[in-house]
């Protein structure tokens, strides 16, 4: 009779329960408001509910025998007290549940914090400072020059144009400098200075990550990164990224920079 | 012996006024096992589905074709019972 139902809807309308109140169980509240927006369903449903109406107030009529009294209240206890919220709150599962996604919303915040640090080719910036952190003077040649004098020492050594530093950086001291090749065979140039744990890097911001990493970054801004102990800051200039890695806290990275910068 | 079965009438509430406690009384202990149980608890008004079918150890399906059984055969009995 009313096939446009699922079987399962079906089942539960034939037990629908007999009093106005709304049903605590979900799924035949979904059976009886499903069965209420097809009209030949509701008719039925109208009809059976004021049979079962009928029918459960002479029910109620019917005297039950002292002997079957206690039956009853024995089926009574089966039912088992109503848990309150709070009782369904501490069970031992839902609070497993609830830890769990606890954990879960945690960890996803935690990549989530990640991930807002992150920008093209960060993860070769954060190579380069490996690179820096694990650098030895032994590889490099010594230059014990200006920071200023560098763009023409890498041009007329290694061709390199345009790898001049930022002229706030003019007045360091620069004690030793290198080339070498990334993992994208891209010339890197790097250099030592007499201030302590400070290095420079000076690429062409070509399609390497290294350059995506420059080229996500303004003048005006630069895009750090942090990585064992030690902090990177980078941008890109006349087609040139410049990247300064220094011992330390990203913080007192952007406090060098903010003083530099004066 | 197979009782007969008719869909819920429209006039059935006005059927089952006529009716008096005991002839209610001797029609559902007459039922048969399980429906004379799943019978009196649907109709007691006490329990849930769920809480019929654990009293019954049925499933939901069988729950559900015991009172829909009862209703038609209880209505086939009304007919002829009863007067309009």
């Amino acid at each position: 009779m009313k096939r446009w139902l699922t079987r399962r809807k079906r089942a539960l309308l034939e037990c629908a329960p007999i009093s106005e109140a709304p049903p605590s169980d979900r799924a035949m509240r979904s059976a009886l408001e499903t069965a209420r927006t097809i009209p030949e369903a509701a008719a039925t449903l109208d009809a059976q509910h004021h049979f079962d109406v009928a029918l459960a107030k002479l029910v109620g009529g019917i005297t039950i025998p002292k002997e079957a009294e206690e039956w009853f209240v024995n089926a009574a206890l089966i039912k088992g007290p109503k848990r309150s919220w709070k009782q369904i709150a501490w069970h031992p599962a839902i609070l497993a549940t609830v830890l769990a996604m606890m954990v879960l919303a945690g960890t996803g915040f935690f990549f989530f914090l990640e991930h807002l640090h992150e920008f093209p080719g960060s993860a070769t910036a954060k190579r380069m400072l490996a690179v820096a952190s694990t650098a030895r003077r032994a590889d490099f040649e010594t230059v014990n020059t200006d920071a200023i004098n560098l763009g023409d020492y890498f041009f007329m050594k290694f061709q390199l144009e345009h790898f001049d530093v930022p002229i706030q950086f003019s007045d360091l001291r620069a004690r030793a400098a290198r080339v070498f090749e990334d993992e994208d065979g891209t010339r890197v140039a790097q250099v030592l200075f007499a201030e302590s744990g400070m290095q420079f890097f000076l690429y062409s911001a070509g399609g390497s990550e290294l350059a995506k990493a420059a080229a996500s970054s303004t003048k005006a801004n630069w895009r750090y990164l942090e990585s064992e102990g030690w902090a990177g800051a980078i941008e890109q200039r006349n087609g040139v990224c410049f990247m300064i890695a220094m011992r330390g806290s990203e913080a007192e990275l952007r406090s060098y920079l903010s003083d530099r910068g004066r | 012996m197979k009782m007969q079965e008719e869909p819920i009438a429209a006039e059935a509430a006005a059927r089952v006024a006529q009716l008096n406690v005991d002839q209610l009384a001797a029609w559902i202990s007459s039922a048969p096992e399980p429906q004379r149980s799943a019978l009196a608890f649907f109709y007691l008004n006490e329990f849930t589905h769920r809480e019929m079918q654990n009293l019954l150890d049925v499933k939901m399906n069988e729950l559900a074709q015991l009172i829909s059984r009862g209703r038609s055969q209880f209505q086939a009995w009304l007919n002829t019972v009863t007067d309009l």
